[in-house]
């Protein structure tokens, strides 16, 4: 019960970072997760309507899972575009030189 | 060695594994005892699973009509969601709102949802966490913009919001409002309000009930929570009455699982104009309500009420809803009396004063059994109506 009322409290820049966050997603992962969290699907309504199978939106969601925990962190906006954490220690390094 | 990307990658599959609805026995154990090996482990499932509920927050977003667009948050976060349905223009209105009463009665008892099974010891972690989230998002609430309006018994405020929506809020009432160039986020605590909505459509508004969301773009509505006590279930009762244009409806979350792909999922509905609902924990039910039947049901924005052969049992209780000094039928044999007619809200002497004149029915004052100051008015009956 409470978690329910927590969910629709969200606030808006919180459902924006959210929004934010799911944009950064590749196409595929984010269509899954567009159909799980904003329609309500299943795994097997989503998996009717992108026309691959059950395992696959699975492993969608857990990519989108990972994607959306994410923090507010401008580095941290997509997951691809991330760079490795040696590329970030080698950049921090230099900026100490 | 198990690393921090390892675990995160496991969390994640164990969350939408469990999202995708309950575990069997065999599974339960062994999500259990992964979250049991390492600490690590439950920190990543809990910073996952937050972020994974937070983003239930999407719904919102969500179209009330029209095909499912799984491209949705590939544009901007809040693009306008096409809302075209809601100009509210007649011809529109028919064919869609047959089909939503149709699928919001066919979630006519619904399951209970099931309890959730967790270890104990993760529970308490996961409370004290919850404790913490909480005062998180009440600072964040403080910030975020939102606006207080409350009434006291029999009170009646009528709010222009920034919008120029009209709110009119009823006896004993909080409402909660915040308003974003993105969304109209209107929270009912506690009572009722009628709200009449300043079309703009690429500003849903919402109203929260409960746990039940009332979406609407240019339009008017009511919506009254009933308070646990009041209502039969356990859990705050909503109900929703259109009195021009649509909303949509979406009532708390079932745990049935979705058949239909195509359609919008099941718990999601529209309403029109002379239309009500009432949500329960138990069902949803929609009923047709005549125009005549929607001005009484509103005439408390005048500061009267009007009944029509009701009982005096819920004419009692309504009365209660706008007077500190309440009244209480002593004596069954009187509770179905019917009555007619308008009364002040805030004058239950006038009622009283029309009840032993025309019913025979006897007021006596007392002191209130909960020991506070206000003192009850008992009915009891006479003769005349109880044989």
């Amino acid at each position: 019960m409470y978690e329910t009322q927590k969910n629709l409290n969200v606030s808006a820049p919180e459902l924006a970072h959210v929004a934010k966050l799911a944009r950064a997603l590749p196409a595929m992962c984010r269509q899954a997760f567009t159909l799980r969290k904003v329609y309500g699907f299943s795994g097997r309504e989503i998996a009717n309507r992108l026309g691959i199978p059950e395992h696959a939106v699975e492993e969608l969601l857990i990519q989108a899972a990972r994607g959306c925990a994410q923090e507010d962190n401008p580095e941290a906006e997509s997951l691809a575009r991330r760079p490795s954490l040696l590329a970030r220690l080698r950049s921090r390094i230099a900026a100490h030189e | 060695m198990t690393t921090a990307p390892e675990f995160e990658s496991q969390a994640a599959a164990w969350l939408v594994k469990r999202d995708g609805g309950g575990l069997p026995d065999a599974e339960q154990a062994e999500f259990d005892a992964w979250m049991a090996s390492d600490p690590r482990a439950r920190a990543a499932y809990l910073r996952l699973e937050m972020a994974w509920k937070r983003a239930d927050g999407l719904r919102r977003l969500r179209p009330l009509d029209g095909p499912v667009d799984e491209d949705l948050l590939a544009h901007s976060p809040f693009t306008p969601v096409p809302m075209d349905e809601y100009s509210a223009r007649d011809e529109t209105r028919s064919a869609p709102a047959a089909h939503a009463t149709r699928t919001v009665e066919e979630l006519i008892d619904v399951a209970a949802p099931r309890p959730r099974r967790w270890l104990a010891p993760l529970a308490v972690a996961a409370s004290l966490m919850l404790v913490a989230v909480g005062a998180l998002m009440w600072l964040a609430y403080e910030r975020t913009g939102w606006h207080e309006y409350s009434t006291d018994f029999g009170g009646l405020e009528r709010i222009v919001l920034d919008d120029g929506s009209v709110v009119n809020l009823n006896t004993n009432s909080v409402m909660r409002v915040q308003l974003t160039p993105e969304l109209r986020h209107i929270v009912l605590e506690r009572g009722e309000a009628l709200f009449k909505v300043a079309h703009d459509k690429s500003r849903p508004f919402d109203v929260q009930a409960g746990n039940t969301v009332v979406r609407a773009v240019g339009t008017e509505f009511s919506v009254r929570v009933r308070e646990p006590a009041e209502a039969a279930g356990g859990g705050k009762d909503v109900e929703v009455l259109v009195k021009e244009g649509r909303v949509a409806i979406d009532p708390p979350k079932q745990q049935k699982p979705l058949e239909r792909a195509e359609a919008l999922p099941a718990s999601t509905s529209t309403l029109s104009a002379g239309e009500a609902v009432t949500i329960t924990a138990k069902r949803v039910q929609v009923l047709k309500v005549a125009e005549a039947d929607v001005t009484r049901k509103l005439s408390w924005t005048e500061g009267r009420l009007w009944f029509e052969r009701q009982t005096l049992k819920d004419v009692v209780a309504e009365f209660n809803r706008y007077n500190r000094r309440q009244m209480v039928i002593a004596d069954p044999a009187i509770e179905n009396l019917r009555i007619g007619g308008g009364f002040e809200a805030t004058d239950p002497e006038s009622f009283i004063a029309a009840l032993e004149r025309t019913l025979g029915v006897r007021a006596f004052p007392s002191p209130s059994s909960d020991g506070s100051e206000a003192d009850v008015i008992r009915l009891v009956g006479t003769r005349e109506n109880t044989n």
